[in-house]
């Protein structure tokens, strides 16, 4: 790989020199980028374990997009639309995979500190490391990119022909180049107007926002392409002028059908320049945008510290003062709380999964017969997120300072896992069940506030029920490498799959008689109360390393 | 040594942090074939003023030139002329020390054959021949260490700024980067170090400059520092001008009874 970036790279050279980018310094960077990034993949020294499944990670995801990528596919044989129509949505599709790629996965490479103090003393310009990283991620995302449009080269190839599938290819390079140069050029306006922490705050809410979108992008995208093709013709909105995707297709019309006329040339001119174009905007304008925030990156962290500590101490203590018993539980509810607010990469893994909650949400409104089961959908898809979010907690990127706990002289560590938990339920089952609940009782009316406490309570019971797997871990104390390990999680999900709907399900019939949740939400909560103060005693026997 | 023309000057350097004043109108001149240690407490501004002479950071009030060339405006002429040795044994693990250098040697437009040769020479000098094409992954922090400082010094700059040099080399490397220090100030280098390491700094340094809370609080060599303090070791001196001895001592007693 390395030798066949180079090769391409040697090619270009003048592309580069057209930029005024020391060439000999830009080479020596992707050579060694890329030679570190197959050293990670096929480490075969030792303690290369964990690099080893990175790349294991990487590899699968390509197998999957890959594969996900046929079934994409098979639209543009199966609908009998206009090659323009069909290669819009097509290419609409791919540019978003490309973004959620770079940001999900690359955009660290982008702002990689740790290499700062090795390459800026060096006598290299500012705009070739940059440089140097835009290429190391468009050979990252090019692949993630053809894995993901292999499908589609396949049947357009069946269905168009292999001169047309060799322009789809292309096509899909050139796109890939395209949005990397676009979202390389976002972040570097957003550098300007923001210091770098604010900056990796909105990546880490952009990167929520995409996985929440591609989520119910899942459930609608059947619906909306299929009332979106029916006429067969040729709508060209303005905005399809700002839209590389629109340019794309119109290329592919072009060259299949032979319309060699307006607006169809006007999109291919588009592709030729814009590339160009926005590379020499960046590297000019935006480049010294970038050395900027590397000296900022690269500055001693102790000053910035003081600005961004104290405030909001006051009320998670004063919260914990009212929600726990003991001071060991008391320190745990306030350090989860903290660390849920502060760590983003926490706030990645356990929130988009209230994505499809949204969808539900939208069901309720639009479904008028589903409603019954809607109903229970979204509040036991509720209880669903919670615990998701609880078995989020005992996950950290600092997972090796939690040698604290076992330095110190806890008794019962069970206190603190209980207060992690508290801290949970305050912050995020209280305040998501209140809005789910309001919105339930807008549609529905007022009667629907029992439910809505009896599925509260049930939640409760599930979450304190953990206490018979007898297995637990410290706050904050594992690798998130680990998680991604297969067995016992799986079991879990099963577990959570079947449980969850069977509580579900008692609800459904205990709804139907006159009392009954009106008796079983003080039983259950009395039940849950009592499970939740076994937590208390469980012993350092049971907590997993 | 006044009539000589200076290497390095920094006329009215200012630096801030948001609103905190971290160097307060620094002034200073270095002069050719010196080894100055450049001492004072966490915090003092040693680093940041390392990395304004190595033009790392850009955005400071003042003037500051580098063998003529003001680091603001010039800071590629400054780099291409300057080796820089950074505290933490932070590089590229996975590469060799070979591919390691090489990958440096590139960015200064070295030949290859030249750095390859260098690199093997000066590899072998400080022990690493054996570990020449073994990635640094396994390497010890004082093998780092080594590496870093022939990475500094591999296109043969003429100032050679060293932050902490010493930390996590065994004994014996010590004396051997003295030895080696010694040897390129004889071959016309100018060095400024950090260390905090005070009986180091008192041997190895032709002039000594203490910087306490962005200020400059000594400048001398070590005989003039004495004359003008009570204290007869170094230690002394920059106890006396960083903290207070006085209070150093209140302050471990309370220290004591606050454990108690």
């Amino acid at each position: 790989m390395t030798k066949t970036v180079l090769f391409i790279l040697d090619k270009i050279q003048w592309l580069f020199k057209w930029l005024g980018i020391d060439y000999s310094s830009l080479r020596a960077i992707v050579e060694v980028k890329m030679m570190i990034e197959n050293r990670r993949a096929h480490g075969n020294q030792n303690k290369q374990r964990q690099n080893k499944e990175d790349n294991n990670t990487f590899v699968k995801s390509l197998g999957f997009q890959a594969l996900f990528s046929f079934l994409f596919g098979t639209i543009i044989l199966s609908i009998n639309e206009t090659v323009y129509n069909i290669y819009l949505w097509n290419f609409a599709f791919i540019m978003f995979m490309i973004a959620f790629n770079m940001i999900s996965d690359f955009i660290d490479v982008l702002f990689d500190t740790s290499d700062n103090i090795i390459l800026i003393p060096r006598p290299i310009d500012s705009k070739v490391i940059w440089m140097a990283r835009l290429i190391h991620i468009s050979v990252f995302i090019l692949t993630l990119t053809l894995a993901n449009s292999l499908g589609s080269i396949v049947f357009t190839i069946v269905k168009l022909g292999f001169l047309a599938g060799l322009i789809y290819f292309l096509s899909v390079v050139l796109l890939c180049i395209i949005t990397v140069l676009l979202t390389a050029i976002l972040y570097l306006l957003l550098t300007k107007i923001v210091n770098g922490e604010r900056l990796k705050d909105i990546i880490g809410y952009a990167q929520i926002f995409f996985s929440v979108f591609l989520m119910i992008g899942y459930q609608f995208g059947s619906r909306l392409i299929s009332t979106l093709f029916l006429d067969q013709t040729i709508k060209i909105k303005w905005w399809h002028y700002i839209t590389p995707p629109a340019w794309f297709a119109g290329a592919m019309e072009l060259m299949v059908n032979h319309k060699f006329e307006n607006p169809f040339l006007l999109f291919v001119l588009l592709i030729m320049t814009i590339p160009f174009l926005s590379l020499f905007i960046m590297n000019r304008y935006l480049a010294p945008l970038f050395s900027k925030s590397l000296s900022e990156y690269g500055t001693p962290e102790n000053v910035k510290k003081q600005a961004s500590i104290t405030h909001n101490t006051g009320f998670s203590s004063f919260l914990s003062r009212i929600f726990t018993k003991n001071l060991l539980e008391r320190a745990a509810f306030t350090f989860v709380w903290k660390i849920t607010n502060r760590d983003r990469k926490f706030k990645i893994r356990a929130y988009p999964i209230f994505g499809l909650q949204i969808y539900f949400m939208i069901k309720i409104f639009t479904d008028a017969k589903e409603q019954g089961f809607t109903r229970w959908m979204v509040l036991y898809y509720t209880t669903f997120c919670v615990y998701g979010v609880i078995q989020q907690i005992c996950f950290s990127d600092d997972w090796k300072a939690a040698w604290i706990f076992k330095n110190s002289p806890i008794q019962f560590p069970g206190n603190i896992i209980l207060g992690g938990i508290k801290a949970i339920i305050i912050k995020v089952a209280i305040p998501i069940f209140t809005v789910v609940g309001a919105i339930m009782v807008y549609k529905f009316g007022l009667e629907v506030i029992d439910d809505i406490i009896f599925a509260f309570v049930n939640t409760l019971l599930f979450i304190s029920a953990g206490i018979i797997i007898g297995q637990f871990s410290m706050p904050f104390s594992k690798d998130i490498s680990e998680q991604n390990k297969a067995g016992k999680n799986w079991t879990r999900i099963i577990v959570l799959l079947i449980v969850v709907p069977i509580i579900g399900g008692i609800h459904y019939f205990v709804s139907k008689t006159t009392y009954g949740v009106i008796i079983l939400t003080p039983l259950f909560l009395t039940i849950s109360l009592l499970l939740f103060s076994e937590f208390r005693k469980i012993t350092w026997e049971k907590i997993k390393e | 040594m006044e009539n000589l023309t200076p290497v390095i000057t920094i006329k009215n350097l200012n630096k801030a942090y948001d609103s905190t004043l971290i160097l307060k109108d620094i002034n200073l001149n270095f002069y050719a074939g010196q080894i100055t240690g450049y001492i004072g407490p966490n915090g003092a501004g040693k680093s940041t003023t390392l990395k304004i002479l190595i033009g790392m950071l850009g955005d400071f009030t003042g003037e500051v030139s580098v063998l003529g060339f003001d680091v603001k405006t010039n800071s590629m002429e400054v780099k291409k002329r300057i080796g820089y040795v950074p505290e933490n044994a932070i590089l590229y693990e996975v590469l060799t020390p070979m591919e390691y250098l090489l990958f440096i040697g590139r960015l200064y437009q070295l030949e290859d054959t030249i750095i390859e040769k260098r690199a093997t020479e000066l590899l072998t000098i400080l022990g690493l021949k054996e570990v020449i094409n073994s990635r640094m992954n396994t390497f010890s922090k004082g093998m780092r260490q080594k590496v870093l400082l022939i990475s500094g010094l591999i296109h043969n700059p003429e100032i050679i700024f060293l932050d902490e040099p010493l930390s996590g080399l065994d004994a014996n490397a010590v004396i051997l980067v003295k030895e080696i220090l010694a040897k390129l100030k004889e071959a016309g280098k100018t060095i400024i170090y950090s260390s905090h390491i005070m009986d180091v700094v008192e041997k190895l340094s032709d002039r000594i400059i203490i910087i306490n809370k962005g200020e400059v609080v000594a400048d001398g060599t070590f005989a003039e520092l004495k004359n003008n303090a009570t204290s007869g070791s170094l230690e002394g001196i920059f106890s006396n001008l960083t903290g207070n001895s006085q209070e150093d001592q209140t302050l471990s007693n309370e220290f004591i009874s606050a454990l108690s």
